[in-house]
């Protein structure tokens, strides 16, 4: 080494070695809050998946089932066979780059890998060597790959980083939905038991009781009774919401975090003044007491099986139509899957709105309306008594759900429903709302408490749009209509936009509904007083 | 779109000594190359791929990274010539070092560009045949770029514990009302008080306070 001046001494260079992308070693140990805890075995057990085991990624042996590599080969040869669309992503992406900088995940990090575009390559480099002749010959050079452990490894990382938002397939000139990349590859990856906890319970728990929590029918009478009686207290109105009552009209399905978690159980209590104030004859189901379906983020069997619950409690009641509540995921299962795989819901009745009258045949198939549209049906025909005064303290933006507005279209309603409401609605900018929201970064089953990291790297691009309309217009409420991003969008606002809180739609709606024989109601359905009738100027 | 704004940084009351004044005029006139020699020197902890797109946008929804550190290093820079106090520049330096507590880069690699300063300055002055007036007047530099770093440690530790009251408090949201039909939490007496803000405060009985 030859001798260097004080002044080369100082050039140190701090950057990164650069990385081949093919390269495929993940250091667990070292990125600890970037990844989930993985299925448990009793979990696994439960749904009869292959490969139940305790384990941990930072172990160096994952204890792969015997023949793994034929297991996955196998698998995935059955998917392209099975699914045309996995064959033409694997094919048909030229490496445009319109994806690579729409990603949450990519955008927050930097991580290439978080590139939608070379997200895929990682599966797409195995389809090369195992499935294409000239990725066979050509080897690396051509972009393949071979299946090796630490590939496994890799996909188990980052295929567990896509929140299956889909905002990269708005871009993507061809149309490859990179969500459904993402669904396949987590596919493969359950047929060695690799998965996530956070995934694998919920799907456990719903398989078993119908919610993610594993909640029984006593317990879910028990918290409905609860949440009711603190209802009262807030508004003097007693709501007796029925539940599995046979022979209703209407079926209301709604994720178990709305009964169940802050800050979804005043979007439950908004629900249930709205059916009160309509007097409308609809029930709850014990059984079908999930909206939400992480089958979506496991296996297409499993949304299948999930998906039927409801419609079997659907058929088992007698009614006639369905209602679905504030959830995400929820609606492109409905929107996507449901008909091809437990359709044609033959046995139900097109909704129709028993207040107006309106039919929605946009439902015509799944025979299930979202609540938005349902109240927004209302409101233009002139059926509810609001005082959006009453959200007055509230100076309230709306937040697009990756999945009912990419899966569904549904960006209009609740904004006329949140206008109706309340008297200070702000947007944010454009390119982060609407086809084009950026995701709450804990969708897909990540939204638990050990990715925090990641959560927040990939909540930044959200967070800083809702920093901008607090910091521009004094916005105070993020609304949405999705349990997962009620949980999720708490913690980021935590850290991105500090003093801004989540509410649901039906929250916002509760609160300005006007009810026969309400007390005074001098607080909204939080118990926080209300700014005009303190006559105190908002946050 | 508007990149973040800073209120103009304020110089520090005593008026620098001349010798001092000299230097930093002299770094004035190259405000730009000094900004971009140090917005250089923050991006280099990230991959060579994301470097381009960090630094290609200026549209803060599009590339919230790069536009954020863009903007908040240009408001350090500033208060840096006009010898502002390195306390009255929380705000951009907090914008940077949120951003960077999360991106897995460790606290080493997450502060290191506050201290890149000193060689951004040296290789400015270098450039502009200036070298001497950093043997006469470095101090200031050195414990200017002190007190940053000082600064940015209590912002970088801040921002870690928040994530871990974030964590905790995401699990007491989960099961809020189990937790308190059960009688195990207790809210907290001010948060009726405040119209609307993040998440209500709860204490978790037995538990340590959030």
């Amino acid at each position: 080494m030859g001798h260097k001046t004080e002044e080369q001494l100082l050039q140190i260079d701090y950057a990164p070695p650069k990385r081949d992308w093919t390269d495929p070693s993940v250091d667990f140990e070292a990125r600890k809050g970037t990844w989930s805890y993985p299925g448990k075995a009793k979990n696994l057990q439960y749904m009869g998946f292959p490969n139940p085991r305790d384990w941990s990624p930072t172990d160096a042996d994952w204890q792969l089932p015997e023949g793994w590599e034929k297991i996955i080969h196998d698998g995935f040869k059955e998917r392209l066979e099975k699914y045309r669309s996995l064959k033409v992503f694997m094919d048909i992406c030229v490496r445009c780059g319109a994806c690579a900088d729409k990603c949450h995940f990519y955008i927050g990090s930097g991580d290439p890998k978080n590139m939608p575009v070379l997200r895929a390559e990682l599966l797409r480099s195995i389809y090369r060597q195992d499935f294409t002749t000239t990725g066979k010959l050509l080897g690396a050079l051509g972009g393949s790959r071979k299946l090796t452990p630490e590939v496994l490894k890799e996909w188990f990382y980052y295929f567990f980083q896509c929140t299956e938002c889909r905002r990269c397939s708005v871009f993507c000139p061809y149309g490859i939905d990179t969500a459904e990349i993402t669904m396949l590859a987590r596919e493969l990856l359950n047929l060695v038991g690799l998965n996530i906890n956070w995934v694998m319970e919920p799907v456990a728990n719903c398989h078993r009781t119908g919610n993610h929590l594993g909640i029984e029918p006593h317990t879910f009478k028990d918290n409905i009774d609860f949440l009711m009686d603190e209802l009262a207290d807030i508004t003097g109105v007693r709501c007796e919401p029925s539940i599995n009552r046979k022979g209703a009209e209407i079926l209301f399905v709604i994720p178990s975090a709305d009964y169940f978690a802050d800050p979804g159980i005043y979007t439950f209590m908004g629900y249930m003044l709205l059916f009160k104030y309509l007097d409308l004859d609809i029930t709850l189901s014990a059984y079908a007491s999930e909206g939400g379906n992480f089958g979506l983020f496991t296996s297409h069997d499993t949304i299948k099986k999930l998906n039927y619950k409801v419609y079997h409690e659907a058929k088992r009641l007698g009614v006639k139509w369905l209602i679905g509540g504030e959830c995400g995921h929820m609606w492109r299962v409905l929107h996507q899957y449901m008909n091809t795989m437990n359709g044609p819901v033959d046995f139900l009745e097109v909704p129709k709105s028993p207040i107006t009258g309106t039919v929605f045949d946009n439902a015509r198939s799944a025979k299930i309306i979202h609540i938005c549209e349902f109240t927004a049906d209302l409101i233009k025909n002139g059926k509810l008594k609001l005082d959006p005064s009453r959200n007055d303290h509230r100076r309230v933006t709306f937040h697009d759900s990756c999945n009912p507005a990419r899966a569904m279209g549904l960006f209009e309603e609740p904004r006329y429903v949140l206008k109706a409401a309340c008297n200070h609605f702000f947007e944010m900018p454009e390119n982060t709302i609407r086809e084009q929201t950026f995701c709450c970064a804990g969708g897909a089953g990540l939204g638990n408490d050990e990715n925090m990291e990641m959560r927040l790297r990939g909540g930044l691009p959200r967070g800083s749009a809702v920093r901008y309309v607090r910091d521009k217009h004094g916005v105070n409420t993020l609304s949405c209509v999705c349990a997962i991003d009620r949980a999720t969008l708490s913690g980021l606002c935590e850290y991105w936009a500090p003093e801004v809180g989540v509410s649901g739609v039906h929250e916002l709606l509760g609160n300005a509904l006007v009810m026969p024989g309400e007390n005074e109601r001098p607080t909204d359905l939080r118990g926080t007083p209300i700014a005009a009738r303190e006559g105190a100027d908002h946050a | 779109m508007p990149a973040p704004r800073y209120p103009r940084a304020q110089s520090s009351r005593r008026t620098p000594e001349p010798g001092l004044r000299a230097l930093l005029a002299v770094l004035a006139d190259h405000r730009e190359r000094l900004v971009e020699s140090w917005l250089d020197a923050a991006m280099a902890s990230y991959p060579a791929e994301a470097q381009g797109f960090f630094l290609k946008s200026t549209d803060p929804f599009r590339n919230p990274v790069g536009a954020t550190i863009a903007g908040a290093i240009g408001a350090l820079a500033d208060g840096f010539l006009a010898g502002a106090d390195p306390a009255s520049l929380r705000g951009p330096l907090d914008d940077i070092v949120r951003i960077r507590a999360v991106q897995g880069l460790g606290p080493a690699a997450a502060l290191r560009f506050v201290f890149e300063l000193k060689q951004v300055v040296r290789t400015v002055l270098a450039e502009a045949g200036c070298s001497e007036k950093l043997a006469q007047d470095g101090v200031f530099l050195e414990s200017w770029v002190d007190a940053l770093g000082l600064a940015s440690f209590e912002l970088y530790a801040a921002a870690r514990e928040r994530i871990w009251e974030i964590r905790n408090r995401d699990v007491t949201a989960r099961t809020y009302s189990l937790l308190k039909r059960a009688g195990a939490v207790e809210e907290d007496d001010d948060s009726c008080g405040r119209p609307v803000t993040g998440r209500r405060p709860v204490h978790v009985k037995g538990g340590r306070e959030e």
